[in-house]
């Protein structure tokens, strides 16, 4: 079971950004990118919070800024 | 508890991190390519088109000045850093005494919770249009409905109980949401790129360029609009600026008025308020506080050789240029598409990525809002002896809340970024000529520990001159606060090195 969490989150990855990208270059038609790329957003929360949510944080980011 | 297990767990704030708790490279890479792809960044790559800056000053602009970014974190904080192994604020402690830290860190904390209401502002932007909520637009300095102050005060009051109860978890989830974050910026950018609808550089240039001299024309005084219909319905209140639009839109009715586009705009080509130099400037210092500030020793402590400090540029390019670029052409296809020249990051988003879209600038304003005010929680809770980090972080939460209600603070991001880097860089200049000149030009290092001091003259003399001065310059005279980082910076450590050897001679 623990493998398919990365194989479900990098499929929604693939949802991002592929579908734009035929669009961009193909005929993807626009509303159907939309779907696709929350159909991804989806897959992505499910497969990788269990992947990478509850990885021992190694790194002191305490400071780290995010701008 | 073994060594390798107490590593682990410890945060070595005081103390040098051991060998054992050093980290390969690859963890910087992946750390810097998710944290620069923020909420920060959907309100910056349009700032720069409605600023007037050309393509291609944008594409060799952020080029060189990411690459100076990286260069600083590199070869000026990252040395330091992996030799002294100390946090900055310890460092800082050691040199300027604890009083100035303190001061040092409120300065930081008060600038964090401006910078975090921006980010709630941007996370309201998106929030709103499910109720559509009337946005604001780059006019707006105060509220421009009850319903956006709303949507503002319950976004702002999740973001800032969640940083006081529950910063851990948010930034686990930040650690989840940043790669698919950085791959919906890059598809934003794609499929703007397609509604702008150029064939080749040629076009895209041409678009480009109308797209910002017509959103100078709207946005120039007397009209001070972001739409044509904004400025039809300007006409009907001041009917006597009638022949000032004709004149500055090259039509000769009311009629043709109406039907002006981005595309067929005709009036005259637009000012630039930012040429390469100023892009390159921008890019380069808008994290100075984090490599020539050198807060960013608290990273790169943990690194096995400065070499890791290559690892910025993986936020840089993904973050600050693909990002930044994505971000401005969603505006240049928006300007094309609907004539509204409002940088609201919710709508544009939409319009690009839809429901992936709202979610993400959702994300990207928490995510980039909750560290900065749980720092700035820490920050008042230095100040305030015996108080509680819950109390003060609601505190920092609070301020940043009300600040996020004006808009204001997000449409001028660009300018608050430089002022930001102007206050707090130049500390970063102590340390460094602390570190190289101590010695060569016969001070005490670290004085404010060897003397007993908890506040040292010399590094608030050579740290506040320059930042008064130069905070005059940005106010008064109207300087882009970008010019004034690299100035103060160095300013600093020369005075930090005169004063020094004025004030506390090295010790026999």
């Amino acid at each position: 079971m623990k493998i398919l969490f990365p194989i479900i989150a990098l499929v929604g990855l693939g949802l991002t950004i592929i579908p734009p990208a035929i669009h961009l270059f193909g005929n993807l038609e626009i509303g159907t990118t939309f779907n696709l790329m929350t159909a991804g957003m989806v897959l992505w929360v499910i497969g990788a919070t269990p992947w990478l949510a509850f990885k021992e944080d190694e790194l002191d980011k305490s400071t780290q800024d995010n701008i | 508890m073994s060594e390798q297990e107490h590593a682990a767990n410890e945060e070595f704030e005081r103390t040098p991190v051991p060998k054992s708790a050093l980290k390969g490279p690859g963890k910087f890479w992946g750390m810097y390519a998710g944290e620069h792809a923020a909420g920060t960044e959907f309100m910056i790559g349009p700032l720069f088109l409605l600023a007037g800056v050309a393509l291609k000053d944008i594409f060799l602009g952020l080029l060189i000045g990411n690459l100076l970014a990286v260069l600083s974190w590199r070869y000026i904080c990252a040395p330091i850093a992996v030799r002294g192994r100390m946090t900055l604020y310890y460092q800082l402690e050691k040199i300027a005494g604890g009083k100035l830290v303190k001061f040092y860190n409120l300065a930081n904390g008060i600038l964090f919770c401006f910078l975090a209401g921006a980010m709630i502002t941007v996370s309201a932007t998106a929030v709103g249009i499910p109720f559509k909520i009337e946005m604001p637009t780059i006019e707006t300095v105060y509220p421009n409905s009850a319903a956006f102050v709303v949507i503002v005060l319950l976004v702002g009051a999740v973001i800032a109980v969640v940083a006081a109860k529950g910063y851990e978890t948010v930034a686990r989830f930040a650690n989840v949401a940043s790669p698919w974050m950085v791959l919906v910026f890059l598809a934003c950018g794609f499929v703007a790129l397609k509604q702008i609808g150029a064939a080749n550089w040629e076009g895209l240039n041409g678009i480009w360029n109308n797209t910002v001299n017509y959103s100078q024309a709207l946005g120039a005084k007397p009209f001070e609009v972001t739409s044509i219909q904004g400025l039809l319905d300007l006409l009907k209140q001041k009917p006597d600026l009638i022949p000032v639009a004709l004149e500055a839109f090259k039509v000769p009715d009311m009629e043709a008025l109406a039907q002006v586009t981005s595309d067929n705009f005709q009036g005259a080509e637009a000012t630039s308020t930012m040429n390469l130099w100023s892009v390159v400037l921008f890019s380069w210092f808008c994290n100075s506080a984090m490599h020539i500030g050198m807060a960013d020793l608290s990273v790169f402590r943990y690194a096995r050789k400065a070499s890791s400090g290559w690892a910025a540029a993986g936020g840089m390019f993904v973050g600050h240029y693909m990002a930044w670029v994505a971000a401005a052409f969603m505006l240049a296809a928006q300007i094309r598409a609907t004539g509204s020249t409002d940088p609201v990051p919710g709508p544009m988003a939409a319009s690009v990525a839809g429901m992936a879209g709202i979610v993400c600038v959702v994300v990207a304003g928490w995510t980039t809002a909750n560290p900065t005010i749980y720092r700035a929680g820490l920050a008042f809770q230095a100040m305030i002896p015996g108080s509680s980090r819950t109390a003060m972080t609601l505190l920092a939460g609070s301020v940043a809340t009300i600040a996020g209600v004006f808009p204001a603070f997000a449409w001028k991001l660009l300018g608050f970024v430089g002022f930001y880097g102007t206050v707090l860089a130049p500390m970063g200049a102590v340390i460094f000529a602390d570190w190289y000149f101590a010695k060569k030009a016969g001070f005490r290092q670290f004085a404010a520990e060897g003397l007993g001091k908890s506040m040292n003259l010399a590094v608030a003399l050579a740290w506040l001159i320059p930042v008064a001065i130069a905070s005059y310059l940005i106010k008064v005279e109207g300087i882009p606060s970008w010019y004034c980082i690299l100035p103060c910076w160095i300013a600093t450590a020369i005075l930090h090195v005169i004063f020094s050897k004025s004030f506390y001679k090295q010790a026999i």
